[in-house]
C-alpha cells in the first residue's frame, strides 16, 4: 500500500478526522495489539506513524486476566493510529481475542466502550485467523477480523439502507 | 519571467489543504513540507500546518496555496508534485520527487 500523509499540527496534537465511521479489525493479545482495515475482502493493517504495525502493550495483570485500564489505552491507540491513517472516525470494530473465559470477555467489552468503540463482533484469535486465510500468523487474526467487521458493516448498511 | 517553482500542488491537493486550513480553526500561513532520515532507507516528507513563516524556508505558492518548504528539504524536494488520493481504502497526500531514485518495499521512504 502507498504511503499517504497527513497534515499534522506542529505540536503534534491529532487532527480530527471527518466523515462516515468506519469498522475495523482488532487483534486483541496479552502482549498488545494490532488494527486492519478490509475494502473488498482485501485487507491491510494499519501501522503507526512510525511505521510499526503492531502496538506492544502488557495487557495481563499477574494472575492471567485483562488489565481494564490497559486494555482502554491500547484500543484507544489502535483506534488513534486507524483514523489517522484513514483520515476518517472509526466507530465500530470486530476484536479477536485469545480463548478466554467470559469475565475477560466482559472486561474487553467494557473497555472497547470506553474507547468509543462499538464491538459488533468479539471472536477468537484462531476462528479471525482462518477467515484471513493462509497469511502470517502473527498479522492473520487482525485482518480476519478486519475483512469479518466489512461483512458486518455491510449486513448493518443493508438493513438500515 | 517567473523562477521555476521549487514544487508545485495539484489541483485536488489545493483544494483539499484549503479546505483542511479552513477547518483548522487556526490562523495558518499555509502548510510546511520537509524531510527527515527514516524508515529502511533514507527520506520521508514531513508535513504540517504552518503557524507562521520561518525565517529560512522557501515560500512556494501555487493554486492559491502557500508552501512553505523547510530549508534543509529543498535540494531534496525540488520539482516535486503534491497529490490529494481518495479512495475507499484510505486519503492522504502523495509526492511524485523527480529526484527518487528509489523507495524501499514498503514505500515508507525514499532516497534521492
Amino acid at each position: 500500500m502507498v504511503k499517504l500523509f497527513q497534515i499534522e499540527e506542529p505540536d503534534g496534537t491529532p487532527a480530527s478526522a471527518e466523515g462516515p465511521g468506519a469498522a475495523v479489525g482488532i487483534d486483541l493479545a496479552g502482549t498488545g495489539g494490532a488494527v486492519a482495515i478490509s475494502v473488498g475482502g482485501n485487507a491491510e493493517i494499519l501501522p503507526g506513524s512510525d511505521g510499526e504495525r503492531r502496538v506492544a502493550a502488557v495487557c495481563l495483570l499477574d494472575d492471567g486476566k485483562f488489565d481494564a485500564a490497559a486494555t482502554v489505552r491500547l484500543l484507544l491507540a489502535l483506534r488513534a493510529r486507524a483514523e489517522r491513517q484513514m483520515a476518517r472516525p472509526v466507530t465500530h470494530a470486530v476484536i479477536a481475542v485469545a480463548a478466554t473465559d467470559d469475565g475477560a470477555r466482559g472486561i474487553i467489552a467494557e473497555a472497547a466502550e470506553a474507547a468509543g468503540l462499538q464491538v459488533m463482533r468479539l471472536i477468537d484469535r484462531d476462528e479471525a485467523a482462518l477467515r484471513a486465510g493462509g497469511v502470517a500468523a502473527a498479522e492473520a487474526a487482525a485482518l480476519g477480523a478486519a475483512i469479518l467487521a466489512e461483512d458486518a458493516a455491510a449486513a448493518l448498511d443493508q438493513r438500515q439502507g | 519571467m517567473a523562477l521555476k517553482q521549487a514544487m508545485s500542488v495539484t489541483d485536488q491537493a489545493a483544494q483539499r489543504i484549503q479546505a483542511l486550513l479552513a477547518k483548522r480553526g487556526k490562523p495558518s500561513v499555509g502548510i510546511r513540507i520537509g524531510v527527515r532520515a527514516r524508515g529502511c532507507s533514507g527520506l520521508t516528507y514531513t508535513l504540517e500546518y504552518a503557524d507562521e513563516k520561518g525565517k529560512f524556508d522557501e515560500v512556494v505558492q501555487d493554486k492559491g496555496v502557500t508552501i512553505l518548504i523547510d530549508p534543509k528539504a529543498s535540494m531534496f524536494i525540488i520539482g516535486t508534485e503534491m497529490d490529494f488520493v481518495d479512495d475507499k481504502l484510505q486519503s492522504g497526500f502523495t509526492f511524485r520527487n523527480p529526484n527518487e531514485k528509489g523507495r524501499c518495499g514498503c514505500g515508507e521512504s525514499f532516497h534521492v
